[in-house]
């Protein structure tokens, strides 16, 4: 198995957050701080759904072999409708920009 | 140029080859001596993810479940079992993957706990020293509330099913025995109670079994309550799948049983007495045995909590998870005490760092099945604001009513798959 060790990569999570903090300053209307440990805790709300991906569960697809950009277009893709979905179009209109932004980096840089 | 979803799945389908990735949490290195040790009561769904994702968001500290039980019965999938399209096997799991992530597990049952000494005590009388304490107890149920005569002797002849294991067994033997032309008939408590779709899936899942093996049988609903979780997506289901067997008393047409008589097989109903042939009578529940045999719940039968910590309000360095706890508009599933368990186990490492727990997000993804080619779902997404779980507006919901079968198909795929995952995630399986 993979070391986790690659999330605890800090200073590159921290790097790549201010470069997004930078890019995307967080509405405060939205009410939520970009910080590394929240991301997280969003990214390990995909994983409810998104950690068999094999077998007889195939449906429901991984996402570690998706790159960031990828990632962030398909969450564009399902908030705005453009892409139809089932549950995904419900789930992305909760998340907002930044926290697409920020998620999607953090399951990018992991993609291999 | 947009991502196909044919380019999606290949993508991913590829990566499913590779095994763990950094955002899955893997197995981690022990914590040192002098680390602070998290204890968490309970093996459930809430239990599980909780001593998992606190090592994940901190490997530095111990983390030591305690369970009784070494094999668990998930109550996902226990109507698919009834309705024959899944064996009763595959939905038990057990704790042996959640060593290799570094949690300590012991198989014994928690007799007391300490809350000022921070101790819990074990039945062969070893003290676990915490520095806080997590508890996931599930349900407990309110034998002989409001249904009269409903006690647990009397699950032994109308059994409730609605934790797996031998009452499962029984009421899948009861239905497959069934007379030709017989009354299967389900009894609903009154809200909040585990699973709020649980017992229509029941019905449609029996419906399915029994339209195979018993096609002039009927299924009998009486129900404590007007409305129900995806109420009309189940009655769009049952129309067309099996029109005129599943028959619905709401409690404004005294679908409110009031006595159950077991030797007569009899359900004495607001609506009037009806003679059975197999009756599965839900009862109205609370929190789990070890939360009100400790102070943590209040008069409703239920634990309050502070939302961002799941701390309990009553008893402090108590954290309290899952069904029992009272989590705002989150309904008491799988999925809501998995997303729990998450926000706990971020917000316990930061306190225990001497850190603010912060921004927390929680989610709820329920499917049902009606048919084994034919699921439903809803869907609810939560954010922590103004001191408490809110759900975020203009997210969430329902499938959509007159869908195509392709989407009634796909969300029946997709509840398989949920279910893999959600156990990998909590049990790491």
């Amino acid at each position: 198995m993979q070391s986790i060790s690659k999330v605890y990569k800090f200073s590159y999570v921290v790097l790549l957050l201010q470069t997004l903090a930078a890019l995307h300053p967080v509405n405060a209307s939205e009410g939520q701080g970009a910080d590394d440990r929240y991301l997280r805790l969003i990214t390990t709300t995909c994983l409810t759904c998104h950690s068999a991906g094999n077998g007889k569960a195939a449906a429901i697809p991984r996402l570690d072999g998706l790159s960031a950009a990828e990632i962030k277009q398909l969450l564009n893709a399902y908030k705005s409708d453009r892409e139809r979905g089932t549950i995904m179009n419900r789930i992305s209109k909760a998340l907002t920009g930044a926290e697409i932004d920020g998620i999607s980096a953090m399951f990018g840089s992991e993609a291999r | 140029m947009p991502l196909s979803r044919r380019r999606f799945l290949a993508n991913t389908a590829a990566a499913g080859a590779a095994v763990g990735a950094g955002v899955v949490p893997a197995c981690a290195r022990p914590p040192g001596k002098g680390a602070p040790r998290v204890v968490v009561i309970g093996g459930g769904y809430g239990g599980a993810t909780c001593a998992r994702y606190i090592r994940y968001f901190d490997p530095g500290v111990k983390v030591t479940l305690v369970e009784m039980r070494v094999r668990y019965q998930t109550c996902p999938f226990s109507n698919a079992v009834l309705g024959g399209i899944e064996e009763q096997a595959s939905t038990i799991l057990d704790y042996t993957a959640l060593k290799t992530h570094g949690v300590d597990i012991v198989h014994a049952e928690a007799t007391a706990i300490d809350p000022d000494k921070r101790i819990v005590t074990l039945a062969d009388g070893s003290a676990l020293p915490y520095r806080r304490l997590v508890i996931s107890p599930g349900i407990s149920f309110l034998w002989e509330h409001i249904f009269s005569g409903y006690d647990e002797a009397a699950s032994s002849v109308m059994p409730h099913a609605w934790r797996g294991g031998e009452q499962l067994a029984l009421l899948k033997r009861q239905l497959a025995a069934m007379r030709a032309g017989g009354v299967f008939a389900i009894v609903v408590p009154g809200t909040p109670f585990r699973c709020p779709p649980g017992p229509y899936e029941r019905a449609s899942l029996a419906a399915y079994y029994l339209k195979r093996t018993n096609p002039r049988a009927k299924i009998l609903i009486l129900d404590a309550n007007e409305h129900f979780s995806k109420h009309d997506l189940f009655e769009e289901g049952w129309d067309s799948l099996y029109p005129g067997m599943i028959e619905r008393i709401p409690i404004s047409a005294g679908g409110l049983v009031r006595g159950v008589d077991p030797a007569r097989m009899t359900l004495h109903a607001e609506a009037g007495e009806f003679r059975v042939d197999v009756a599965n009578v839900i009862p109205f529940q609370q929190a789990g045995r070890l939360a009100l045999d400790h102070g943590l719940a209040d008069e409703t039968g239920w634990c309050p909590v502070d939302h961002q910590t799941f701390e309990s309000t009553l008893v402090p360095g108590i954290h309290v998870l899952g069904d029992s706890c009272l989590a705002g508009n989150m309904p008491k599933s799988a999925s809501s005490a998995n997303s729990q368990a998450k926000a706990c186990s971020l917000a316990i490492t930061a306190l225990l760092r001497g850190q603010e727990p912060g921004a927390m997000f929680y989610h709820n993804t329920c499917y049902s099945l009606l048919a084994p080619d034919y699921g439903i779902s809803v869907n609810g997404m939560y954010r922590y604001e103004d001191n408490r779980i809110k759900p975020v507006e203009r997210a969430g919901g329902l499938s959509p009513l007159k869908a195509s079968m392709e989407y009634r198909a796909s969300e029946a795929d997709y509840a398989r798959s949920w279910y893999a995952s959600i156990n990998r995630d909590s049990f790491g399986v």
